[in-house]
């Protein structure tokens, strides 16, 4: 029994103390650590995962259409959402709005996922020289296009050019003058290096290509051209670029669309105009999902009586301004552009008859409706007809005198996504970030800045005529004493409405006040102030830098 | 190396200890001497058989010297025979060990006769007392009285047994030749009894010797408040202990958040480490059944925590479940209660007519001016409520409460048989119990069957075993559902289906946007089911050394599987119309822990009593998870049971493993019973940590002084117990993530065209350097007890400094690490004091007289940031300022409503607010300018409070009367803010589009000044996050519990020994609470904020306890 005791405790303590050492050793196998950018495979995916960031940017509620479309004399707030203050330009417009946060954190998290894999991919040997060449142009070309998101909007903003992977509490601000040297040198790089286009040697749909950097370098020259940290031959740089990449385009087997509708047709998002794209898709695990084919639909279920997969969710976020339905787009006749980008038919889903009351002429007429399923619902003309004309139709006719804040007013079409599965669901369509069409307008705006309108209205032209109806080409036509910078900015709108560029167009030809108070017509024109042309730091940023200086905010946002 | 060396030091000692003690001298009696036959001195003897011998003697020499004569005998025989026949004669004896032979003055003629003591304890009236403890005086050998209070112990004479129970003083007698029955009648100690017996960690103390600030709540005072879980249980029964709900989540499930002595961790957490049965528990609390514990300590100083000192440093909860009892008779038992749940009210929504008034007024101001000529202007009506049909609905008078349609009573239910028993050498109890507690959301709900095993065996003289199993299976319904948020906004012009009768799926209004929230209660559309299997085990081997040396191997494990189902189906509220979707979760793993424990227990010199305790443990964990999320399965009865019939499957798990090694060696030692010294020294590795900073040392030393056992105390008659401790010490916490040193990736998910892709980035950054957070407390405390005990508790006094502390620190975005890092930066203090009172109201007396009794507590805590990171002293993206608390709030202060008043106007101009169209600032919050630079921006934010009450505390009030038993057990707390998410959700935009809750908003008539204007253009009111935050105090009646006792002569031919019945109403009232009386909440118990949860419950049950 007395031995059986010690050698009981003497075998428990042996096996309870053995290699206790060993104990205190971390055992990790669900956590990919850093070191892993080292890899082949840690390389490819980290680069994905700088793709991927584009969907936090475009797609989003909180992404970057508050700081683009709207607060700009395209489109106001209809009804109350989350960019109403950004939108309107209220005093409740602070620092601490949630789009300056998520775009600077975005971009900033990314560009730090470029830098490791910037440092990284030169040494590693799994990979043939050119594929590394073709995949760090691609980390290159990323990186540019996260600065070129934040310096237009923010100014001044801090440069990292290094792999961060140990925490900082303190920041600076770099003078923008050299964060636009870093955006030139990486595109250069990305020039260099990438595949020359999309229709080329099979390249995946949404990947950047040569053609996508020299169109983004064009509008960085053409962007920095504008500012005080210029360089004499910004425009000239920013012509030569869109006119070689134009030149190039049959050579490079891209080029505009014959037809203007097909451009945001829906499934034909990968076209030959497309220069660069982020991606979604139908797959419920890889695909995501983005929100902006909610946001500029109007309410047309109170007319319908409910929604329907063609019509969309009614957000009614967004509304044109009525400069933009009737000015911008006044000559619906020669120009195809207003039906191709705004809808004017609904059909009905359910059978519903009933009276509603318009006015012509500021007169007030009771019509009738009284429709089936299948038939026509709702139709908003685009102009003030007559009204012998609206009477005796059996659907809802609403012209723009009759347009509303909040409920009617003509959806704007490009984002629609008609194969989802229910009417509220989220979209699944890539979303088209660059295109042929800027290239030229690109360079038109330089032309026309290097006192070349002749040129200029060549570019126009080319996009004007491809959008002009059937047999109106001619009619479509402008020439150089027709060019000014208003009418590129009008002819930017009516090819690039709704398509992220306008805030910051109106920023860089110095327009965004002038034609905020001229041509909005809800709130924001009333609102607006001159430190509006820039955006506020996050105050998180501000916040969290709590070491070194504190962090400066933009002039008029403290 | 430091590591191996020491276990490799101690595990020569253990070795030598039982070689060494144990040994029998084979070898003495084995090696033969061979002396010259004479008589001479004894060392002459000695100093020849160590010339010829290897052995070697050790004695006193005065011992020898005075030894006179002795006769060596002649022929060769063995050293030990040698030895014998010199010394034996001469009352000498010797002792060897190794070479060494000790020489000692034989021990006095000891006639050592175990006696078999049985006897009975009594109460005050005569009656036989049960479940007394009966413990032999320094050792820890004891046993309970049984339902007749009866009890057999081993004793041999000389012993002191004391006896010991709740609310009697103890008693202690001194063994006699005489002693074989006895009787002791104990006498009510009307107070705290200082000989109590407490567990303290790593064993047991008289309550006279601690030294540390613990409180004990006993099993009476569990049994007052049925519960799914101890923490419940414990709430407001001891000083410094704060138990709230977590965000208010009334789920039968949900366990509460406990904190010790407030906050003082930023980023490795506050929760203090459990320990059941002696073993770290680090499962749910939802595991264990209260019927099986029976006490529960709560340590709170460093000296009573510094022996956990790795893991101590948030406090420690010692809870001991029912082991058995040597009485003979097995005894059987039967406790249940059966009753329901109901809410403790609505949340107060808008009716129809009011929702329809908010609609008008939120289209009116967010309207350009001029659409409308005024609020009867039917187009205001009609473009107010957007959606035709919801407007066909108002106009039929279409008046729905959803929430009558969401809410049921749930069942309360509760029942355990136990048997306990045992003989002097076996002891065991088992128990079999069911739990269920109903939600009165029907898809929510807690059932859990409970197995319980203990066996405690005494093997020969010296060795004594047990084991101890808790076991459960626990299922626990819809713990991811939550109906409010569709409930509480949805249209209350609508009912859940369309005029032809058939459902709703998106109800009308609210841009249809809310699906109707009665689709969730179609049978099988809605699962959610975790079920958890849990087996904690534990068992010990002691030996009872020689020399008072006690050795005690120590260990347990617990398994806790857990599998998680979920399947919603496409028309819930969960999936709005887009295909179901299904989830799997499992998670296995395991936790154990092993010590050995060496102790020493001796009492020299009669008054110095030592005992050591010296330790090694072991704990590791590993656990391991696996999720598969899936949408579309073909048929939605297939529900969650097989993802192969459904697509886009994706997986994902983790893996974590960690381990705490652990030295740890305590000293206690009593001089005379007056005056206490406990001294500890504890060494902790944890893997968690960075290598090169896993090891820390924990020391600790405390004082006591029992100043009653001073003669200038002794024998006053109105002092009866008065005791001073102090103490000082660090323990430390390691509460961080496994792998938290390591740099982190996380993925992205993309896709190129069709072609899918992984991506991987980096969120979190590495911290190589990564170490203990260390928490140093220095804490006086006063036992006493006045007026025959009528008057007792304590009062303690503590200061805690945290450095080091692991925070999670936010980065600025620029950084490029998007999650904040694991550090050890920055100090915390916390200051508090502790009241606790006992007191008898009113005596009983004979007969069952009238009685009262009142156990109050009070508490206060101030805890305050005193150092960040690099010096600075605040960092507003965390919330953290140097001299505040943790949990303060910085927002804008918020001074009332800008009214459409010209002097309003005019100052809102003059800081560059808008005040015209659908923006204006009139009717809206109104925060002040605090910097005064003239504008209002992110610069005006101030420090408007914290978390932190002022003082909390609980009392419990108990009456008797006759059989008659009646508690009250009441909460309170005061001061402090309290974030309200139903103020701060969905329901409360005021923009019109959903049910609102029903608030006193502005107009241009009536100058609100709280709550603004309704506004459609604005998804939440400007300054919202300045609306919600409240006062948190309130005072709120626990429990009141009615028994009666029935007589035992009428069960006495039922073969039953003892019944008592019951009823008990949980959670009835609220009192003194802002949220509740000013703002229309319900109930204000939080930890930090109330979320947007189901409505908070009381309960009503009936219940009775029957032993036979």
């Amino acid at each position: 029994m007395k031995n059986l005791d010690r050698l009981l405790l003497l075998t428990l303590l042996a096996v309870s103390l053995l290699s206790c050492n060993k104990k205190l050793e971390k055992e990790n196998h669900s956590r990919l650590t850093p070191e892993f950018f080292q890899t082949a495979q840690g390389f490819e995916t980290g680069l994905n995962a700088a793709y991927s960031g584009l969907r936090e940017l475009y797609g989003p509620e909180e992404g970057v259409e508050a700081f683009t479309a709207v607060g700009t004399d395209e489109f106001r707030t209809a009804n109350g959402n989350r960019t109403s203050n950004v939108a309107n330009y209220s005093s409740a417009y602070l620092s601490s709005n949630e789009f300056s946060s998520k775009i600077w954190n975005t971009c900033y998290t990314y560009i730090n996922t470029c830098n490791g894999l910037i440092k990284f991919g030169a040494d590693i040997t799994e990979l043939s020289e050119d594929a590394k060449k073709q995949k760090l142009a691609e980390a290159h070309f990323l990186r540019a296009f996260y600065y070129f998101t934040l310096v237009p909007l923010f100014g001044d903003v801090t440069l990292n050019t290094e792999f961060q992977d140990a925490p900082t509490t303190a920041a600076e601000r770099a003078d923008k003058g050299t964060v636009y040297d870093l955006i030139e040198a990486d595109l250069k790089v990305a020039m260099d290096g990438l595949v020359a286009s999309s229709k080329i040697g099979g390249v995946q749909p949404g990947r950047a290509t040569a053609a996508t950097a020299r169109h983004l370098l064009a509008k960085v020259y053409l962007t920095r051209a504008y500012t005080d940290i210029a360089k004499s031959d910004d425009f000239q740089q920013a012509l030569n670029l869109a006119k070689g990449l134009i030149d190039d385009a049959p050579a490079l087997n891209i080029g505009l669309l014959p037809d203007f509708e097909d451009v945001h047709r829906p499934t034909n998002e990968d076209n030959a105009e497309v220069l660069f794209s982020v991606q979604y898709s139908t797959d419920l695990v890889f695909g995501g999902e983005q929100t902006w084919n909610h946001l500029y639909v109007n309410k047309y279920d109170v007319q319908l009586g409910e929604r329907n997969l063609n019509d969309g969710r009614c957000y009614a976020w967004f509304r044109g301004t009525d400069w933009l339905y009737n000015t911008a787009f006044a000559d619906k006749t020669n120009d195809s552009r207003y039906y191709k980008t705004f809808q004017s038919v609904w059909y009905a889903t359910r059978a519903l008859s009933g009276s509603y009351t318009i006015k012509v002429d500021g007169q007030t007429h009771t019509l009738n409706y009284n429709f089936q399923p299948g038939d026509t619902a709702m139709v908003m003309p685009g102009y003030n007809m007559p009204l012998p004309e609206m009477q005796n139709k059996n659907y809802y006719i609403f012209t723009p005198e009759n347009y509303t804040d909040a409920t009617i007013f003509p959806t704007m079409t490009k984002y629609l996504d008609p194969n989802r599965e229910t009417p509220n669901e989220n979209g699944k369509r890539p979303i088209i970030v660059l295109r042929l069409a800027d290239t030229y307008l690109v360079a038109a705006e330089a032309a026309y800045q290097l006192g070349q309108p002749d040129l200029a209205a060549q570019y126009i032209n080319v996009i004007r005529k491809r959008a002009a109806n059937e047999g109106r080409e001619q009619a479509m036509e402008v020439n150089a004493a027709d060019i000014d910078i208003d009418f590129i900015l009008d002819e930017r709108s009516r090819e690039l409405c709704a398509e992220n560029f306008r805030w910051l167009d109106l920023v860089r030809t110095g327009k965004l006040f002038e034609r905020v108070r001229a041509f909005d017509d809800f709130e924001a024109r009333n609102n607006i102030r001159e430190y509006h042309v820039i955006r506020p730091i996050p105050q998180s940023q501000i916040d969290a830098v709590i070491t070194g200086p504190p962090y400066p905010q933009n002039p008029g946002w403290n | 190396m430091r590591c191996s060396s020491i276990v490799l030091g101690l595990m020569f000692f253990f070795s030598g200890m039982l070689l060494a003690n144990r040994s029998d001298g084979q070898n003495i009696r084995i090696d033969k001497v061979l002396l010259s036959p004479k008589t001479t001195i004894l060392k002459a003897a000695l100093k020849e058989i160590e010339e010829k011998t290897n052995y070697r003697f050790a004695y006193q020499s005065d011992m020898i010297n005075s030894a006179g004569l002795v006769k060596v005998p002649a022929n060769t025989r063995s050293v030990a025979e040698t030895l014998t026949a010199l010394l034996d004669p001469i009352e000498l004896t010797y002792r060897q060990s190794g070479h060494y032979i000790y020489i000692e003055h034989k021990p006095k003629p000891k006639i050592v006769q175990q006696l078999q003591l049985k006897g009975r304890v009594l109460d005050e009236q005569g009656l036989p007392l049960p479940s007394v403890s009966v413990l032999k005086n320094g050792t820890s050998q004891g046993t309970v009285t049984d339902e007749n209070g009866q009890f057999v112990i081993n004793t041999v004479k000389g012993d002191r047994i004391t006896f010991t129970y709740i609310g009697y003083k103890a008693q202690t007698i001194v063994v006699t030749d005489t002693t074989n029955s006895l009787s002791v009648q104990l006498e009510l100690a009307e107070g705290s009894d200082l000989d109590e017996v407490v567990v303290v960690g790593y064993g047991t103390q008289r309550r006279s010797d601690v030294t540390g600030a613990i409180s004990s709540v006993n099993e009476e005072a569990l049994k007052q408040i049925p519960a799914g879980n101890i923490a419940t249980a414990l709430q407001g029964t001891a000083p410094g202990m704060s138990i709230q709900k977590p965000g208010g989540s009334s789920h039968p499930g949900a366990t509460p958040t406990i904190r010790i002595r407030g906050e003082r961790s930023l980023g490795a957490g506050n929760d203090p480490l459990v320990i059941v049965d002696g073993i770290p528990y680090n499962g749910s609390l939802n595991d264990i059944s209260q019927d099986d514990i029976v006490s529960a300590q709560v340590l709170k100083d460093a000296s009573s925590t510094a022996i956990y000192g790795s893991r101590g440093a948030n406090g420690v909860i010692l809870i001991n479940t029912r082991r058995g009892r040597a009485n003979g008779e097995p005894t059987l038992s039967y406790n249940g209660y059966a009753g329901f749940n109901r809410i403790l009210g609505q949340f107060d929504l808008m009716d129809a007519e009011q929702f329809a008034l908010l609609k008008k007024w939120a289209k009116w101001n967010g309207s350009s001016a001029n659409t409308y000529t005024g609020l009867d202007d039917p187009d205001l009506l009609k473009d107010a409520f957007g959606d035709p049909e919801e407007f066909e609905a108002y106009q039929n008078g279409g008046n729905n409460n959803w929430q009558d349609l969401i809410y049921k009573d749930g069942l309360m239910t509760n029942h355990q048989v136990g048997i306990n028993g045992g003989t002097e050498k076996t002891k065991y109890d088992a128990s079999l119990g069911y739990f269920k507690s109903d939600g009165i959301y029907d898809r929510q709900g807690m059932n859990r069957y409970s197995l319980k095993l203990s066996i405690d065996q005494q093997i020969g003289k010296y060795v004594t075993l047990g084991i101890n199993s808790l076991n459960s299976y626990t299922i626990l319904t819809g713990m991811d559902l939550n109906p409010m948020d569709q409930a509480l906004r949805a249209s209350p012009f609508i009912g859940p289906d369309r005029p032809d009768g058939t459902p709703y799926d998106f109800l009308p209004g609210a841009g249809r946007n809310v699906w109707n929230p009665m689709a969730d209660f179609e049978e099988g559309a809605l699962l959610d089911k975790t079920t958890r299997l849990s087996t904690f085990t534990s068992g010990y081997l002691q030996v009872d050394l020689p020399a008072g040396f006690k050795y005690k191997f120590n260990a347990g494990i617990q398994i806790n599987p857990e599998t998680i189902g979920r399947f919603y189906a496409s028309g819930t509220t969960k999936q709005l119309g887009t295909p179901n979707y299904g989830y799997n979760g499992k998670k296995t793993g395991y936790d154990y822990t092993i010590e050995h424990l060496l102790t020493w227990d001796r009492v020299l010199a009669e008054k110095h009593h030592f005992n050591f305790t010296g330790l090694y443990s072991i704990q590791e964990a590993q656990n391991e998870w696996n999720h598969v999320h899936y949408r579309n399965v073909l048929a939605d009865y297939v529900q969650y049971h097989n993802p192969e019939f459904a697509s886009d499957l994706t997986s994902d798990g983790s893996y974590e493993k960690w381990a705490i090694l652990s030295y740890m060696g305590r000293l206690n030692y009593s001089f005379d019973d007056r005056y206490l010294l406990t001294f500890t020294m504890r060494s902790d590795g944890a893997s968690r940590l960075a290598p090169g900073n896993q090891w820390h040392l924990f020391p600790s030393v405390a004082l006591g002084w029992n100043m009653m056992n001073e003669a200038f105390l002794k024998g006053n008659n109105w002092m009866n117990t008065l005791k001073l401790r102090a103490s000082y010490g660090t323990v430390g916490n390691q509460g961080i993530g496994a792998y938290d040193t390591l740099g982190q990736l996380d993925l992205r998910r993309y896709n190129f065209g069709s072609d899918n892709v992984l991506g991987t980035y980096p969120i979190r950054a590495a911290n190589a350097t990564l170490g203990w957070e260390n928490t140093s407390s220095l804490n006086f405390g006063l036992d006493y007890g006045v007026l025959d005990n009528r008057i007792s508790g304590s009062i303690e006094f503590y200061k805690q400094f945290t450095d080091h502390i692991l925070l999670d620190q936010t980065l600025p975005a620029t950084s490029g690490i998007p999650l904040p890092v694991r550090n050890n930066i920055g100090k915390t203090e916390n200051t508090g004091v502790e009241l606790n009172i006992s007191s008898v109201n009113l005596k009983g007396g004979e007969n069952g007289g009238f009685s009262w009794s009142t156990d109050l507590n009070i508490f206060l805590n101030r805890g305050k940031i005193t150092e960040l990171a690099s010096g600075v002293t605040q960092d507003i993206s965390n919330s953290w300022f140097v001299g505040h608390p943790i949990g303060t709030f910085f927002n804008y202060k918020r001074v009332g409503i800008w009214q459409n008043t010209p002097e309003d106007i005019a100052q809102a101009e003059e800081l560059g607010l808008t005040v015209t169209g659908t923006n204006s600032v009139i009717g809206t919050v109104r925060v002040a300018d605090a910097n005064g630079d003239g504008r209002i921006n992110l610069d005006d934010r101030v420090i408007l409070g914290s978390r932190q009450p002022k003082f909390e505390g609980g009392f419990t009030n108990r009456f008797a009367y006759k059989n008659f038993d009646l508690s009250i057990v009441t909460y309170f707390k005061v001061g402090g803010l309290m974030k309200s998410g139903i103020h701060g959700g969905w329901m409360n935009t005021l923009q019109g589009i959903y049910n609102n809750l029903d608030l006193p908003y502005w107009t241009p008539d009536n100058m609100e000044n709280y709550w603004p204007k309704p506004n459609s253009a604005l998804q939440n009111p400007e300054f919202k996050s300045t609306l919600d935050l409240m006062d948190a105090s309130y005072l709120k009646i626990r429990n009141i519990n009615l028994g009666y006792t029935l007589p035992k002569a009428a069960l006495a031919n039922l073969g039953v020994k003892s019944a008592h019945v019951y009823t008990t109403v949980s959670n009835p009232f609220v009192f003194f609470s802002e949220y509740k009386n000013k703002f229309g909440g319900l109930d204000p118990e939080t930890n930090n904020a109330i979320d947007i949860n189901t409505p908070p419950l009381w309960s009503l049950l009936f219940g009775v306890n029957v032993t036979f």
